[in-house]
């Protein structure tokens, strides 16, 4: 019997959201964590089809890309919406979610503490108060904003989100979430859902 | 802003600047989908609308180059994320971020992939495709004296570009040898990804690099000889990128 096989480096990034989809599913899968020395060769072995990670493998099924494998599995699993439009909502909050990640990460990697500290600055005073209002927006304009972001049940956006949302103390210095009393709240709310308060206790305890 | 339907071209005087008062008070088309006047990252889903035959409404507002001046900066305080493209249907649905619009206007069409997995290596082709399409931007915004440079970094034989592309021809060729599309057997939102951001830019601006990868050259072809798509690259407007 075939058994999913999720690859990526030892840190939570962009597997994370995938290893809480299958906590989530209740679905047992092969946490595979690269490490830095081994990733050369394994790239150079032509097993990753873009030469990249996250991978996921399931007998003869061979995934890369990790919004393809997330909105894959979520799919598979029932936690991509019910109708195309919902699918589309999903997609665009992930999307979203993962522009103003981006440019967050992109901050956090600026070495001059200074030019750090100014765009820092800058990103709390425009990217933050965008993204973060339009979402939290669509949050509350889902029947008030006490469930997830689409439909009445959890999807993949909704980890996501939780996903990127334990980065924020420590990228922006602050819980930037206090500000969004509805995402806010939904982050609480994931941090209680029994799988993944146990997937939490139970993961790998990295830095990143 | 250039305002066509999708089978002929006008140019109109600007709406109001409240761009979703103007939606308002307008017939709403079946789907109206607003970018500004590229290709880029709307291209692919014009070609959806192409090939399907499906009539829209073109929006497009004026570029004229990074950063952004003009016209954007006056409306995008209506788009949700202050980016487009945003896709507005006649049931008052409103639809951001390139590839939520793109896959969604594909599913309506079933061209996203017949089964779940089918789906999921198209979403792979795209994000791989979108991912080396910015080493193309970078070059298109490039200065002149730094075109040089970025027109290297991205065709370098290491590039991250140059990988992508070794990537989708090994891709596509094992997709039944290579003499079809990306995915199954027929053509999918992943193809018209692929013309639209990779393929029409190289054609452009490096046309002998096509020629390292005779299936995705081929795959061209085979993609321009359809005749919906032949006969809108035909009236489309000529855009930077």
């Amino acid at each position: 019997m075939a058994k999913y096989q999720l690859s990526y480096f030892n840190i939570k990034g962009i597997a994370e959201p995938i290893r809480m989809l299958f906590a989530v599913a209740g679905v047992e899968y092969e946490d595979i964590r690269i490490q830095p020395e081994q990733w050369p060769s394994e790239k150079a072995s032509g097993k990753y089809p873009f030469g990249s990670m996250p991978i996921l493998v399931y007998g003869d099924i061979k995934i890369a890309q990790s919004f393809a494998i997330t909105r894959y599995l979520a799919n598979e699993f029932g936690l991509n919406g019910k109708t195309n439009l919902e699918k589309a909502n999903v997609d665009m909050i992930a999307d979203a979610l993962k522009d103003i990640g981006e440019k967050i990460g992109k901050l956090f990697q600026e070495q001059d503490e200074t030019k750090k500290a100014e765009k820092l600055a800058e990103i709390k005073r425009t990217d933050v108060p965008t993204y973060f209002g339009a979402l939290e927006g669509i949050l509350k304009d889902n029947k008030g904003g006490d469930g997830y972001f689409v439909g009445d049940d959890l999807t993949w956006a909704d980890l996501l989100f939780f996903s990127q949302s334990e980065y924020y103390p420590m990228m922006l210095n602050e819980d930037v979430l206090i500000s969004y009393p509805k995402m806010k709240a939904l982050r609480d709310r994931i941090n209680e859902h029994p799988r993944i308060k146990e997937w939490l206790e139970k993961r790998p305890k990295t830095e990143y | 802003m250039i305002k066509s339907a999708g089978s002929a071209a006008t140019t109109t005087k600007p709406p109001t600047e409240n761009h979703l008062l103007y939606a308002l008070e307008n017939t709403m088309p079946k789907y109206k989908l607003t970018y500004f006047n590229l290709k880029a990252r709307a291209e692919d889903t014009r070609l959806l609308f192409a090939v399907t035959g499906q009539d829209y409404e073109d929006v497009r507002i004026e570029f004229t180059g990074y950063p952004v001046t003009g016209e954007f900066l006056d409306i995008k305080h209506n788009f949700l994320f202050r980016e487009v493209p945003v896709l507005e249907t006649e049931d008052g649905v409103r639809l951001y971020q390139s590839h939520a619009i793109a896959r969604y206007v594909a599913t309506e069409f079933g061209l996203a992939g017949e089964t779940n997995l089918e789906k999921a290596k198209v979403d792979m082709i795209i994000d791989s495709i979108d991912e080396a399409f910015s080493s193309l931007v970078w070059y298109y915004f490039a200065e002149d004296d730094q075109k040089p440079i970025k027109f290297k970094e991205a065709f370098d034989d290491q590039s991250s570009f140059t990988n992508c592309m070794d990537s989708l021809e090994r891709l596509l060729t094992a997709n039944k040898g290579g003499d079809g599309f990306f995915v199954g057997d027929k053509l999918t939102w992943a193809d018209l990804k692929f013309h639209s951001s990779l393929g029409d830019n190289i054609k452009r601006i490096n046309p002998d690099y096509l020629k390292n990868y005779p299936k995705l050259s081929s795959l061209m072809d085979r993609i321009e000889n359809v005749p919906a798509i032949k006969t809108w690259m035909a009236k489309r407007p000529e855009t930077m990128f």
